[in-house]
């Protein structure tokens, strides 16, 4: 069955499996592929076979649709509709913020997602950008729901931590699983919006695990000055109210104001065309959990069966030792099959941004002295700044010393 | 038609117009909406909309009226003919009428099992289409929370398709055929172990294919039902039989050997059970004898703390004394 697709690169990881980009061999159709190993946990497997269920009853022009899935060795493939924009969050890393009527044309869909999933009974329980997607024609639609939505709760032993908390309602936090609704999308849905007209959702210089305590216990994050237009913080004060009860549900919601400022596609679309360069193209991430394959020998213990001849035909394409040869253990030991430890644990870069942090971290820590080490600090503040205003700086940085590097480094070996 | 007013012309009207759908109609799509609307207008009756509370007195009306007719029969008939949407209303439709309690019994249970138990029939071969195999099998799963239905569908010879419909190359077929058939055999544990006791030869045979099967997804679930059946003390005759079968024994520990933890561990589940029964058959005994070393060796490799369950170590310790006692016998 996988070698229906040919994957082409991975686009994102999660927690639970890395995102690809693939084509379909036959019809040639460009998909997104979510592949997660079944044999990491011991529960996962029926979670994820529940959450496909799911899945796969849903049907909106306004969410991510599912496609199809199916099991290789003990991976799960999950095939979904691919949309070539990326997240709003990447967008939105190279815009820095959005105007308002683009906001609103954004959340609009995401309402529209929302009101959706509502009717089919579903909390969505991870709105945020990065799970908003774009198609190459401007369209918005909701992402995630179900299987890393939900997972992104659980606490197990893949996930060493919490999805990230900002946009978490208060009730979420404080009654967890069992005491709230679909009125959480909607909390979400204005910490989301805050999050397109400031480039951040509110307290996010703050450790998410502090914000925790933070979110409960203040008053909610609402949009005050005469910066903001009426409609804009009048919509955030029917999404951020405490009491779930008293918030607006999704359908009250596409009727507000607010909404009806809302930007055209093609305006949207005129804005991704400007801003983003062939970055989306060239972006390729290295996935955190490479696919194993554990395709292989027969079983790793040579048992000792009786020779009566009983029921051999059942066991006949188990490939088992002759009598005699038994009871020793073969070379390739349990452990050393299962656990390789994942090449992806490497720290990976997302951005041009990140790589030349790093490279500066590296140079200081070449330094002979602490002081000289410190004397970079203001470059790479410079460097931050400059970035900030002028998205693409790192990477045309990185590009050029590539370039001017290996161009060098040619000429000398000829 | 005129538009239909009462339940129970809502009720005849969409009966009529499902009986009549067939994709071979040059107006199949004007029937297909035309059901679709009706069954909007029942969701209304049931449910209520923004203006209008549901009222009890309609709602009866409407049972009453469904379970007088074919309504449901058609509905299931015809559910392939519907569209994406409608096929959702006929569950939610279900779901309704079969928790619909008037007194102390639920009509729509004597409905099933003894006016229409054709319904059933149809319910039962729903993952033989893709289209409504999961609509299907949300409707049955509600069906056999009720004993009399469950009694029904567990002795029906379709029941013994699932095996096949497990294995399904639709992966949502092949999970909701498991989950229905689970729920089958873990429900009401009186007529599970009845039908245990009739077919173990039959239904070891095909649970162990099951278990053999390359599909990682469906090795797992065949083996967590085991698991689970093999704990219940209702199904005592089976599991005596199964425990001194010594084919069994033999796929179980090719499960300890897999290249993957999850199946090693939950080979270990049913494992445990052959090494702590009292009184083990003399075949069974010897092939563990034979196997004392490896058996060691196993526990010796295989790091069950990885699983963070204290009473798994606790099982692990026990059955590792059990086999330290087995006789250490001179290989040639």
């Amino acid at each position: 069955m996988a070698n229906k697709y040919c994957l082409e690169k991975c686009i994102g990881r999660g927690n639970f499996g890395d995102v690809y980009k693939a084509a379909c061999k036959r019809s040639g159709k460009v998909v997104a592929v979510k592949v997660v190993n079944l044999d990491e946990s011991l529960e996962d497997m029926f979670f994820m076979v529940q959450e496909i269920q799911f899945l796969s009853l849903m049907r909106s022009p306004y969410i991510v649709q599912y496609l199809e899935s199916f099991v290789e060795n003990s991976n799960m493939w999950i095939i979904m509709e691919y949309c070539g924009g990326g997240s709003v969050a990447d967008v939105l890393r190279y815009c820095k913020n959005f105007d308002e009527n683009i906001a609103a044309y954004i959340i609009k869909y995401v309402l529209l997602g929302l009101s959706y999933l509502h009717k089919q009974k579903t909390v969505h329980r991870d709105v945020k950008l990065a799970n908003v997607l774009v198609t190459t024609d401007g369209t918005i639609k909701l992402a995630d729901f179900g299987v890393s939505g939900e997972m992104s709760f659980t606490t197990n032993k893949r996930s060493t931590f919490v999805g990230t908390p900002y946009w978490m309602a208060p009730e979420v936090i404080v009654h967890s699983k069992l005491g709230y609704n679909e009125k959480a999308d909607i909390w979400s849905t204005g910490i989301t919006t805050i999050e397109l007209i400031k480039g951040d959702p509110p307290l996010a210089d703050y450790d998410p695990m502090k914000i925790l305590f933070k979110i409960p216990k203040q008053e909610p994050p609402l949009l005050t000055g005469d910066k903001y237009s009426d409609e804009l913080k009048g919509f955030l004060e029917k999404c951020l109210v405490k009491n779930p009860r008293k918030r607006s549900s999704s359908t009250e919601l596409l009727d507000h104001p607010f909404i009806g400022i809302a930007a055209e596609q093609q305006d949207f679309c005129k804005l991704l065309r400007r801003r983003r360069t062939s970055f989306l193209d060239k972006y390729r991430r290295r996935p955190r959990n490479p696919i194993k394959s554990d395709t292989g020998a027969g079983p790793l213990i040579n048992w000792d069966f009786l020779s009566d001849g009983i029921h051999a035909s059942a066991l006949s394409d188990a490939r088992l030792s002759p009598e005699g040869s038994g009871g020793l253990l073969s070379q390739n030991t349990p452990e050393t099959a299962a656990t390789t430890p994942a090449s992806g644990r490497l720290v990976v870069l997302d951005n041009y941004g990140d790589l030349v942090h790093l490279c500066l971290e590296r140079v200081k820590a070449r330094a002979s002295l602490i002081t000289i080490g410190q004397s970079l600090d203001p470059l790479e503040t410079l460097i931050k700044e400059i970035e900030d205003k002028h998205p693409g700086f790192c990477r045309a940085m990185v590009m050029e010393i590539v370039h001017v590097y290996s161009e060098v480094h040619h000429r000398k070996s000829e | 038609m005129a538009n239909p007013k009462t339940p129970q012309e809502l009720v005849r009207a969409l009966t009529e117009q499902s009986s009549k759908l067939s994709s071979s109609l040059d107006n199949y799509k004007r029937y297909q909406d035309e059901c679709g609307r009706y069954l909007k207008q029942i969701k209304v009756v049931i449910y209520g909309d923004d203006e209008n509370e549901p009222q009890p007195e309609l709602v009866a009306a409407l049972s009453r009226e469904i379970l007088n007719s074919d309504c449901l029969y058609y509905l299931v008939y015809k559910l392939k003919h519907l569209d994406f949407d409608s096929r959702k209303d006929v569950v939610a439709l279900f779901l309704t009428l079969l928790r619909r309690q008037v007194g102390s019994s639920v009509p729509a249970v004597g409905y099933l099992v003894n006016t229409k138990p054709e319904i059933l029939v149809l319910l039962l071969k729903g993952p033989e289409n893709d289209e409504v195999a999961l609509a299907c099998g949300q409707i049955l799963r509600e069906c056999i929370k009720y004993e009399d239905v469950n009694k029904y569908i567990i002795d029906h010879p379709f029941l013994w398709n699932y095996f096949r419909y497990m294995q399904s190359p639709v992966f949502e077929i092949a999970t909701d055929s498991y989950t229905t058939f689970h729920d089958i055999l873990t429900t009401h544990k009186k007529i599970v172990s009845d039908f245990l006791a009739n077919n173990y030869d039959r239904f070891t045979t095909n649970i162990n294919t099951l278990i053999q099967c390359d599909n990682y997804v469906t090795k797992r679930q065949s083996v967590r039902l085991l698991a689970e059946l093999v704990l219940q003390r209702q199904n005592q005759y089976f599991l005596n039989k199964y425990f001194d079968d010594t084919n069994n024994l033999k796929l179980v520990m090719l499960l300890l050997s897999d290249k993957l933890k999850n199946l090693r561990i939950e080979g270990f589940h049913i494992f445990k059970f052959f090494v702590a029964k009292p009184k083990k058959s003399q075949k069974i005994q010897d092939i563990l004898i034979r196997n004392r070393g490896n058996f060691l060796a196993f526990f010796e490799s295989f790091d069950f703390s990885s699983f963070n369950d204290r009473n798994l170590i606790e099982e692990r310790d026990y059955i590792i004394g059990e086999i330290e006692k087995l006789p250490a016998i001179e290989r040639k």
